[in-house]
């Protein structure tokens, strides 16, 4: 009987421990957001230069684009309330918004842009980011007053509502008295909406809303940013409600989202998109130099049945390596991705002589990426389709740098399947994809869609350009050139407390667009 | 016993240096950092400057010149994906690996030595069946398995305990019950074998004769030397989970040595894995040092000199 007592009490406390130990999950407060996101990238505070295309979430919360990208994929005025060029796009003037101030108070003048620009042309602070997409095309800036900033360029340079982004304004003063150091790392100064007052490097970042801010503030005076690798453990945090929005919700986790009562999700086309290359498209013998060959292969994949099982309907079939829904400048609005009729692409290659399929086995590579995990299953599922059509391929996944570097140097073989990352909203700056002209490593060199590079460069016109850049991505679609496969959504999970949360279109980040969050 | 830890330390700077060598070249071979960190469309000229600024364009030899010099200068080079000294980063990130190792090394030896100890005292009864099967479990369930179904159970179901993140006891107990329960499982067996080999010895049959309690025979007197092997694990263990755990750190959101490790390889971060395995090598070094100096001093039969 004592010995029972004994085990009776050890186990009770025993129990207590664990319980006082224990908490019950808190309720977070009404003015706090908390976003739980895999990765902040390399969680650069510099917010003119992020590290890893993740990092740019960071960006969007401490500081704002000179020119940003509307709801519908249109330009809109950011710290920037209009700009103009001149007739030939040469010279572009940026009004900047009057009253605009930097989290510790100074106003933001013209000065603090070229001070920006300047800064970005240091090799230590643009080594790892993409410059010369400005730089290349920059003849020099000077300020007309302390709200009007002129850029020179050397030539036409119509994409500038794009590239001025690049080079961010920073706080000159600021900047100068703190230094890069502490500017990059620990005290970062913008002009977003929000401050960051904590943080703790891989785990999380707390932010308090800024009164000063120009734009439309948020619904919430906290924000909390949480580094959450593991998808299961987001969407346990949605449901126990210590996140509010999951990011890089995919596969089975948006399946599970939809069936857990209170929790739903938010989703907008994001513009990246998967396709096929073909690395023989030039070689005279090769059976890929033959349209009809290429165009067998476009309408052999089920684009729609790969949307809907292994995205779980949070994609569609792509027309081309763009947004096709996002109002993406160049994208001809009347045409319609590749229809799956394989009677018509068993007939395709029996007309250019292969009535029993193509010789040989065909390498089908693609990548392994965090951005895209669903692109090796998409590859496999393309490999099945075109073995119903006597198309033997054999499935290779590489490592992303590999495959990057690879790619680059023209190495892969068969047919590679790359992903096209975030959209730039304009078909000209798709240089990869098209324009070996621009890009030494385009798989596509055809003199054709050159000229009409060379020529969109230097239109002012817009819609001149627009027709130009329709052309080359007609011409691409119709000879089959390049097959476009799905374009995937942007999707967040949203917990019990979130009403609502509009994206814009072409968007990859959660934090784009947090006035657009409505609490319930 | 003074010579030999000196003559010990000799060692160690040693295989620091070939070790750092190793890395250094072996780093390399996974392939090279632009590839990952600069945008696809960056130009040749962008990648130039990239190479020449974190001084991938020299000579692999000067290179190594270049970081050997630069560690013995306490500089263990500058990240090339987070812009920061790697020592800084890395110990920015140890102290929430030591609070997740502390925890659950002293989890997995005071529940696991315990039940070994019960086990080999009670051979074939119920604490001993209810032991081996613990052990059993501990080292058959996939980590990342156990870890998403405490958080089912502790979390979702009952909601008692936090997902994920770092913050207080609260926040360490999911995270050290995933990381501690494959080791507690290993200090079980052990402890138990090691108990079953002292228990049955002559000295302890002396003990018992003699009329001692049998919890000064077996925590006095058996325990003691029944912990030299456990002692070994314990500081194999312990640097082991210094060293961060990739799979729980990643499903408990924990921002250690093991996340930032795998990131540091993902991105090809050279002077960041470079730093991680100096230093855990070194650590695990110097525990293996200590730990030699201790079995002198428990065990006075053994003699270094």
């Amino acid at each position: 009987m004592k010995q029972f007592f004994r085990k009776v009490v050890v186990s009770c406390m025993t129990c207590a421990t664990f319980l006082c130990l224990c908490e019950a999950v808190k309720a977070q407060p009404k003015d706090t957001l908390i976003i739980g996101l895999a990765s902040l990238g390399g969680e650069r505070l510099d917010y003119t230069r992020p590290s890893g295309g993740t990092n740019r979430e960071l960006r969007r919360v401490l500081a704002r684009e000179l020119i940003e990208i509307g709801p519908n994929g249109e330009f809109i005025p950011g710290v920037a309330e209009s700009w103009k060029a001149n007739a030939g796009s040469t010279v572009w003037d940026l009004f900047l918004r009057k009253g605009v101030k930097w989290h510790n108070g100074d106003s933001l003048t013209a000065q603090d842009v070229i001070f920006g620009v300047d800064r970005m042309k240091r090799p230590e602070i643009s080594a790892g980011y993409f410059t010369s997409g400005l730089y290349e095309n920059l003849d020099h800036v000077e300020a007309i007053n302390d709200h009007q900033v002129r850029y020179h360029f050397k030539r036409a340079f119509p994409v500038f509502p794009f590239f001025v982004n690049v080079a961010l304004p920073v706080p000159k003063k600021y900047l100068q008295t703190v230094g890069d150091e502490v500017f990059t790392n620990s005290k970062p100064v913008g002009m977003g909406p929000f401050k960051l007052v904590r943080m703790v490097k891989g785990g999380e970042y707390e932010f308090e809303a800024f009164d000063g801010y120009f734009g439309t503030k948020p619904a919430f005076k906290r924000l909390i940013l949480k580094i959450m690798p593991e998808n299961s453990t987001r969407i346990a945090a949605l449901k126990t409600g210590e996140i509010d929005i999951a990011k890089d919700v995919q596969g089975r986790a948006l399946t599970e989202l939809r069936s857990t009562p209170g929790l739903s999700i938010t989703s907008a086309p994001s513009g990246t998109s998967s396709h096929l290359n073909f690395a023989h498209l030039y070689e005279k013998d090769s059976p890929w130099a033959d349209v009809r060959v290429r165009k067998a292969v476009a309408m052999a994949i089920d684009r729609q049945t790969i949307a809907m099982t292994i995205f779980a309907g949070e994609a569609s079939p792509a027309i081309f390596p763009e947004c096709g829904k996002c109002g993406t400048f160049g994208m001809p609005k009347d045409l319609k991705p590749w229809p799956y009729d394989p009677v018509a692409a068993k007939a395709l290659l029996a007309e250019a002589g292969y009535p029993n399929g193509l010789p040989g086995e065909w390498d089908l590579q693609t990548m392994q990426s965090g951005s895209a995990p669903s692109q090796p299953e998409v590859t496999q599922a393309v490999g099945s389709y075109l073995a119903k059509i006597g198309i033997k391929t054999k499935f290779q996944l590489m490592e992303g740098g590999a495959f990057g570097a690879a790619y680059r140097s023209k190495k892969l073989k068969g047919l590679p399947v790359k992903g096209s990352g975030e959209t730039n909203l304009d078909v000209g700056l798709k240089k990869d994809v098209w324009a070996a002209r621009a890009e030494a490593w385009s798989m596509l060199n055809d003199e054709d869609t050159n000229k009409l590079w060379d020529e969109q460069m230097k239109t002012a016109d817009v819609e001149k350009r627009r027709k130009l850049l329709e052309d080359a991505v007609r011409i691409m679609v119709n000879e089959a050139r390049v097959i476009p496969l799905v374009e995937v959504n942007t999707i967040f999970g949203l917990g019990k407390r979130i009403k609502e949360y509009k994206l814009r279109q072409g968007t990859l980040y959660v934090t784009d667009a947090l006035e657009n969050v409505v609490f319930k | 016993m003074i010579r030999y830890i000196f003559r010990r330390l000799g060692q160690m700077l040693i295989t620091l240096i070939l070790i750092s060598a190793a890395v250094f070249m072996l780093v390399r071979l996974t392939g090279n950092p632009e590839d990952l960190l600069l945008s696809p469309l960056a130009s040749e000229a962008e990648r130039l400057v990239f190479r020449t600024v974190w001084g991938l364009d020299q000579p692999i030899h000067m290179q190594y010149w270049k970081y050997i010099t630069g560690i013995f200068h306490g500089d263990f080079g500058t990240s090339i994906y987070w812009g920061e000294p790697t020592i800084s980063i890395f110990f920015e990130r140890f102290p929430a690996t030591l609070e997740l190792a502390t925890f659950a090394i002293t989890l997995s030896t005071t529940i696991g030595i315990a039940i070994g100890v019960l086990s080999a005292t009670h051979p074939g009864g119920k604490i001993d069946h209810f032991g081996r099967i613990f052990a059993l479990a501990g080292q058959s369930l996939p980590t990342f398995w156990v870890g998403i179904m405490l958080v089912l159970l502790f979390s979702v179901t009952l909601g008692v305990l936090p997902t994920s993140g770092t913050g207080g006891v609260a926040h360490l107990i999911l995270p050290g019950l995933t990381l501690g329960w494959y080791s507690m499982a290993a200090f079980t067996r052990l402890a138990r074998s090691s108990m079953l080999d002292v228990l049955d010895s002559e000295y302890i049959k002396m003990c018992r004769v003699k009329g001692l309690p049998e919890h000064l025979v077996v925590w006095k007197h058996a325990a003691k030397n029944a912990s030299l092997p456990v002692l070994t694990l314990f500081g194999l263990q312990f640097v082991h989970f210094l060293s961060g755990s990739l799979v729980t750190e990643t499903i408990f959101a924990w921002p250690g040595i093991g996340r930032l490790a795998v990131w540091a390889v993902y991105n090809r971060d050279y002077p960041v894995v470079q730093t991680i395995v100096l230093l855990m090598t070194t650590a695990y070094l110097v525990v293996n040092l200590l730990i030699d100096v201790i079995y002198a001093l428990i065990d006075p039969r053994i003699r270094y000199d």
